[in-house]
């Protein structure tokens, strides 16, 4: 574990009204590696992706994204430092076609020279990535399509392939399997973990489903009640005591 | 909304032809009364462009879009009268004005959610239109300004503006090269941007856009289009009040735009040429109950396009032409 730190969190605390939705969670996340988030519902997994991606500002703790504390910083503002991260409820442009969509993220990511003075179809590296990406999650047949017109299923991928537009160093994931059925899930675990092995190599990734994370990630952090539990490689988790008790319980 | 298909047909620039030379030849064949509705609603739907682009484009309800109009109507006669006698300034300046303006509120009320942001701006068009009411001595309240105008200097040329046909051509030649920056910037990334906004303000921050400085883009832009619209009602009628502050006039850039078509930037244009042909000649023939009939074309056309006539007409073409190029393939 001698990579480089790509972000790390430390003693993240946030409160709502009475309720303390994360308590001090310190959580570091290395060059290369995939993790997974998991706890109960409640446990503040979303809020945790919420504060990284700067739709919350922590009541105390930091945020060091690159070397850089981000802390508090707005969301546009983090996702151009390299951030970016998907919704458990799928978050598109539903009126606008599934080209556009992705297109959308693709110009920031891409950054031509001004975004003022030009048609934005003209610009041919940008047009180039978005064909690409949309080969990569198969919805090329679908370009033109109004986005709201897809399937559940291709909302789900669409809504990674935004999340990736802009060429992200960091990916959050927030339950990419939420809504679909057990082949639907197996096919966007796979695809998921063929993009952590080529471009989109850091991901962090909040899971219900215990199959998509021991596919997808090398290790595990617990949240509980806003605390980390515990964390380490999957195998090690799954079997602490602990854990299964509170959270995984009886499927496992 | 199919925006991206519409680009493209060429059926739908061959109708944007026939239309340009209609408008380029319609002073030569039109009698005096029709040419002059005609020119009035060129300055109406120019308006109604300028509501278009925050509300059709940009998802936020203005409710207070005289405000822009009558602020470009004042610029306009204000530098003409006291400053110096020339159309371009006058121009320039009631667009100036309603610049400025769009600029200083805008940067307020985008930082509102969607319901602040209605009430704040029908409050702001109210409190503007109850000023220009009380300053009689600058505005001329309900009787407004007369204006003489000078002749137009276009480089060394000079045309007199007591020609109808001319102060058409100007006024069509100002709203079409507007039109045109409009159209060019919603086709720019930024202009792109905006329309994320309209769809997912949220996820259109996550990926990168500052949505309150597009937002202050959009609003100043809206503003300045209405603007220059009001800029050229003293241009075409000699004469401005403080009622062009009315509420009435904002209600009525949202009517405009939603017959037409909110978000096409073309609907504008046909809804405030729909409405005001309508209401002219359903006053002119019934002369007490004509509002009833404008009532039930209205309720006609929104039953039967509820997306206003070419916002539903474009949705239907891009439907098909997606269906057809998707037919042979999975």
């Amino acid at each position: 574990m001698s990579n480089e730190v790509v972000l790390r969190t430390e003693q993240l605390t946030i409160t709502f009204g009475g309720l303390k939705a994360l308590r001090g969670v310190d959580f570091t996340i290395r060059e290369g590696e995939v993790l997974a988030i998991i706890g109960p519902n409640g446990a503040g997994k979303t809020t945790f992706f919420n504060v990284l991606s700067g739709n919350l500002r922590p009541d105390s703790g930091r945020v060091i994204f690159k070397g850089k504390d981000i802390t508090g910083l707005p969301p546009h503002e983090i996702c151009r430092r390299g951030l970016s991260r998907t919704y458990q409820k799928t978050s598109i442009f539903p009126d606008l076609t599934v080209f556009e969509n992705v297109r959308l993220g693709a110009q920031i990511g891409h950054g031509s020279r001004n975004l003022w003075l030009h048609s934005a179809l003209s610009d041919k590296k940008v047009v180039a990535l978005v064909e690409e990406l949309l080969v990569m999650g198969g919805l090329d047949h679908q370009a033109k399509k109004p986005a709201g017109n897809l399937s559940h299923g291709d909302q789900r991928l669409l809504e990674i392939l935004i999340g990736i537009s802009t060429r992200p160093e960091l990916l959050l994931l927030d339950e990419p399997s939420s809504g679909l059925s057990a082949k639907e899930t197996r096919e966007i675990t796979r695809w998921i973990k063929d993009l952590a092995q080529t471009t989109t190599r850091n991901v962090i990734i909040v899971e219900h489903d215990m199959d998509v994370v021991t596919e997808l990630a090398s290790a595990i952090y617990v949240l509980n009640y806003g605390e980390v539990l515990c964390q380490g490689p999957v195998g090690e988790v799954k079997s602490n005591p602990q854990v299964q008790e509170i959270y995984l319980g009886k499927s496992v | 909304m199919p925006e991206q298909q519409t680009h493209s047909s060429p059926i739908g620039w061959l109708i944007v032809l026939a239309v340009g030379i209609f408008l380029l030849i319609a002073p030569h064949v039109l009698d005096r009364y029709p040419r002059y509705i005609l020119t009035e609603v060129v300055i109406w739907g120019l308006f109604a462009l300028g509501f278009d682009i925050i509300f059709g484009k940009t998802g936020l309800l203005n409710f207070g879009m005289s405000s822009f109009f009558g602020l470009g109507a004042y610029g306009f006669v204000f530098a003409v009268k006291y400053i110096y006698p020339s159309v371009w300034l006058g121009i320039f300046s009631g667009m100036a004005f309603a610049m400025v303006f769009s600029i200083v509120v805008g940067w307020i009320v985008t930082r509102f959610s969607s319901h602040y942001f209605v009430v704040f701006t029908i409050v702001i068009s109210m409190i503007l239109f109850l000023l220009a009411m009380n300053l009689r001595t600058i505005t001329g309240a309900d009787e407004g300004i007369n204006i003489r105008l000078p002749a137009l200097q276009v480089i060394a040329w000079e045309f007199s503006l007591r020609s109808p046909i001319t102060k058409y051509y100007l006024i069509l030649g100002v709203a079409a090269a507007a039109f045109l920056i409009v159209w060019l910037f919603f086709d720019s990334p930024v202009g792109r941007a905006v329309v994320a906004v309209r769809e997912n303000e949220g996820r259109a921050e996550m990926i990168g856009y500052n949505t309150p400085y597009l937002k202050l883009v959009s609003y100043t832009l809206s503003g300045t289009v209405a603007g220059l619209a009001g800029a050229l009602y003293p241009l075409l009628n000699s004469t401005t009040s403080a009622e062009l502050f009315f509420w009435i006039l904002s209600g009525k850039a949202v009517l405009w735009t939603v017959v037409g078509g909110a978000g096409t930037l073309w609907g504008p244009f046909l809804g405030a040429a729909l409405l005001v042909t309508a209401e002219d000649a359903f006053s002119s023939w019934l002369v007490d109950f004509y509002p009833i009939l404008v009532g039930v074309l209205l309720i006609v056309i929104i039953l039967l396009a509820p997306k206003g006539v070419l916002g539903t007409l474009f949705q239907i073409v891009g439907e098909r032409s997606v269906s057809l190029r998707l037919g042979g393939k999975p």
